[in-house]
């Protein structure tokens, strides 16, 4: 009956009728033409949609914020969102199938490994981990590990916060914290430093917040809170000047103008201090009163520093007026003491200069004198009393009127200074004097003289300038009169020619000994001949005080020989 | 990822996967033991996630995941579903039976 041949082609074409039609239910179902599939299982028959129902979990994964990797259980990448291929720099599709591990550093591997190992399915647990940037750095992460168990398979889905910018956060706000705990201690120091503190009033406590140094001022210890009632604060005050906080306050809350009050606070140990308050009022927007605050300083050292300081200022005011009394005395009695003018002498011409010394309290005892003799002679003297006192003054006026006395009897200039000393040694108040006492005769153009501790004479002739040499005779009062020896000297004078005698002051200077300031002289006058007395006098005053500085009274007499016929007018 | 120390790595396999579904998740294990046990430093492995990338899974004409496709040695070959089970995955490399 049946034909094997035609079973044979019959079964060919219903296998090739049966490949046509899978091939093209393959084709129907790749190309997405069916919408699911019924395919067999262990409990039947089950439907399988062909649109991925995980999508819109992708599109959210895909989405988020944070990285999300799902791992098998020996740690191998199954899936990485975008976000976590961007936080380690990577290709995502490079990242499947490698190892979670290498995800962050080799010495942070097997804290992840065991975080991952340690999850349980259904349970979630959390770390903070870092992750290696492709570039090297460090990004951290706080990971959060679920364990999922999909049908007896074991996987972990992790999903990674990025922490970076909260890490940055908080090293910022230590960094800021850090600078404020240095700036509170450096307002403390400077607070410490000035003794100055700071305060505010609290209405709604009615408690005054003080800062360290306010405590300090007080002299009591900090409270805990840094805190005090007004009650407390009010007592810290002198009982004096308690009130005068209440008053103040009172008044700044009415008129809301600033105040300055003076208290002064009461240590335990008794120590008295002086304090300035200053405080306003703080107003809200409203204009309503929010509080009050100021600073208090403990001036007592200031008060103290300038109460010294009125009177240091006082004490030497009143110095002053007793040095200038004393200098106005003691000038009045040398000008009472000095010629008032000197006298007129036939043949010669005089002039001379005399300068207090320029410290007020200082001025000298120098003096000088010029006299006609009853014989027709010129006597001439200048001396020094040492010591710069009233007292000085007063022996230079004794000195001088006796020594006119002996000028007058015809004694020699060293008999004259004998008899000086022995009155000065006689008077007992100690007083030490020099002098130089000369006699001119310009008739027979010579010139007697001697000298008792004083600068020796300066010739100024046509030859040159020379310094006459005597010998020297000890200061008037040194010695007693047996020991105490004085030689006349003397020299030949032409006309034209000038003697000058001065006093110490004209050539001693602070940086200078004397034979320099003998040389100084010296070279002062070495042009000086022929001139008039009166510009030889301001010309030496010139050149050897030249800024008008000098530290002892000055004394410059100078006296110029006129030629027979008359004085020449020269400059 | 398995990458060649020497030469030029002797097979080339492509992993098809659907993220973490429990097959691709196996297989994923299943093929990343093999390579990195028996046969590293010769095999180029590639794994593709369908959903990532769809037009990869088109090219190779893929119709189910986990498949496995080796383009070398040979011409191309497909191991489609379970490839947890070892032995199979070996028969569809022609690695012969497991080494005791």
């Amino acid at each position: 009956m049946t034909n094997p041949r035609e079973n044979g082609v019959d079964e060919l074409g219903r296998l090739r009728t049966q490949i046509v039609e899978l091939d093209r239910a393959l084709t129907a179902i790749r190309a997405g033409d069916v919408d699911a599939v019924v395919l067999g299982g262990p409990h039947g028959s089950q439907l399988y949609t062909l649109v991925s129902a995980d999508r819109p979990y992708r599109v959210i994964v895909e989405g988020m914020g944070d990285g999300a990797v799902t791992v098998s259980e020996r740690g191998i990448i199954l899936y990485a969102n975008l976000r976590l291929a961007e936080l380690v720099g990577a290709d995502r599709a490079a990242l499947l199938g490698r190892d979670v591990a290498d995800l962050v550093d080799a010495s942070a591997a097997d804290t992840l490994l065991a975080l991952l190992a340690t999850t349980a399915p259904g349970t979630t647990r959390q770390e903070e981990l870092e992750l290696v940037h492709a570039d090297g750095s460090a990004v951290p992460v706080l990971a959060s590990v679920t364990g999922l168990d999909i049908e007896g398979v074991i996987v972990r889905c992790l999903v990674l916060a990025d922490l970076t910018d909260r890490r940055r956060g908080e090293e910022e706000l230590a960094g800021a914290y850090a600078e404020l705990s240095r700036s509170t201690h450096e307002l403390e120091e400077a607070q410490r430093i000035g003794r100055i503190g700071s305060w505010f009033w609290n209405p709604a406590t009615d408690e005054i917040t003080c800062s360290t140094q306010i405590f300090r001022i007080l002299g009591t210890e900090p409270t805990s809170s840094g805190t005090m009632s007004r009650a407390v604060l009010a007592a810290a005050f002198h009982p004096e000047d308690a009130s005068l906080a209440t008053t103040a306050r009172e008044r700044a809350l009415a008129d809301r103008r600033p105040f300055v009050i003076e208290q002064r606070v009461v240590h335990v140990d008794g120590d008295v201090r002086q304090t300035v308050t200053r405080g306003e009022v703080v107003a809200d927007a409203d204009g309503a009163v929010a509080g009050m605050r100021g600073t208090t300083q403990d001036v007592t050292e200031q008060r103290r520093a300038a109460t010294a300081v009125h009177e240091a200022r006082a004490a030497l005011m009143h110095q002053s007026m007793e040095l200038a009394e004393e200098h106005r005395v003691k000038e009045s009695l040398q000008r009472a003491v000095l010629p008032a003018r000197l006298p007129s002498v036939a043949g010669v011409e005089l002039a001379a200069r005399y300068l207090p010394a320029d410290m007020p309290s200082l001025v000298g005892g120098d003096w000088y004198d010029a006299f006609c003799l009853p014989d027709g002679g010129l006597a001439v003297a200048t001396g020094d009393v040492v010591g710069h006192d009233l007292d000085a003054a007063a022996t230079m006026g004794q000195v001088r009127n006796a020594l006119r006395a002996y000028a007058f009897s015809d004694e020699s200039p060293a008999d004259v200074l004998a008899r000086l000393n022995r009155l000065i040694t006689g008077l007992g108040d100690n007083g030490l004097a020099t002098a130089l006492f000369g006699r001119l005769d310009s008739a027979l153009r010579v010139f007697r003289w001697s000298c008792g501790g004083h600068p020796p004479p300066l010739l100024i002739g046509a030859a040159g300038v020379r310094l006459l040499s005597c010998h020297a005779g000890v200061m008037l009062g040194a010695v007693p009169e047996a020991r105490a020896h004085y030689a006349d000297a003397h020299a030949a004078v032409e006309p034209d020619d000038l003697l000058v005698l001065y006093t110490d002051g004209l050539i001693e200077r602070r940086d200078r000994d004397l034979d320099e300031g003998f040389a100084a002289l010296a070279r002062a006058a070495g042009d000086l001949h022929g001139r008039t007395a009166e510009t030889v006098c301001a010309t030496l005053m010139d050149r050897l005080l030249p800024d008008q500085e000098h530290e002892d009274d000055v004394c410059l007499l100078v006296l110029r020989i006129l030629p027979p016929n008359g004085p020449r007018l020269e400059g | 990822m398995t990458t060649p120390d020497t030469g030029h790595p002797r097979r080339s396999l492509t992993l098809y996967v659907s993220g973490a579904s429990p097959h691709s998740a196996q297989a994923l294990e299943a093929v990343r033991r093999l390579c990195d046990e028996e046969l590293a430093g010769q095999v180029e492995l590639e794994v593709v996630d369908v959903a990532d990338e769809p037009s990869a899974a088109a090219r190779d004409r893929i119709v189910a995941v986990p498949t496995l496709v080796q383009r070398l040695p040979g011409p191309p070959r497909q191991l489609v579903g379970d490839l947890a089970d070892v032995d199979r995955l070996r028969a569809g490399l022609d690695l012969g039976t497991a080494p005791q």
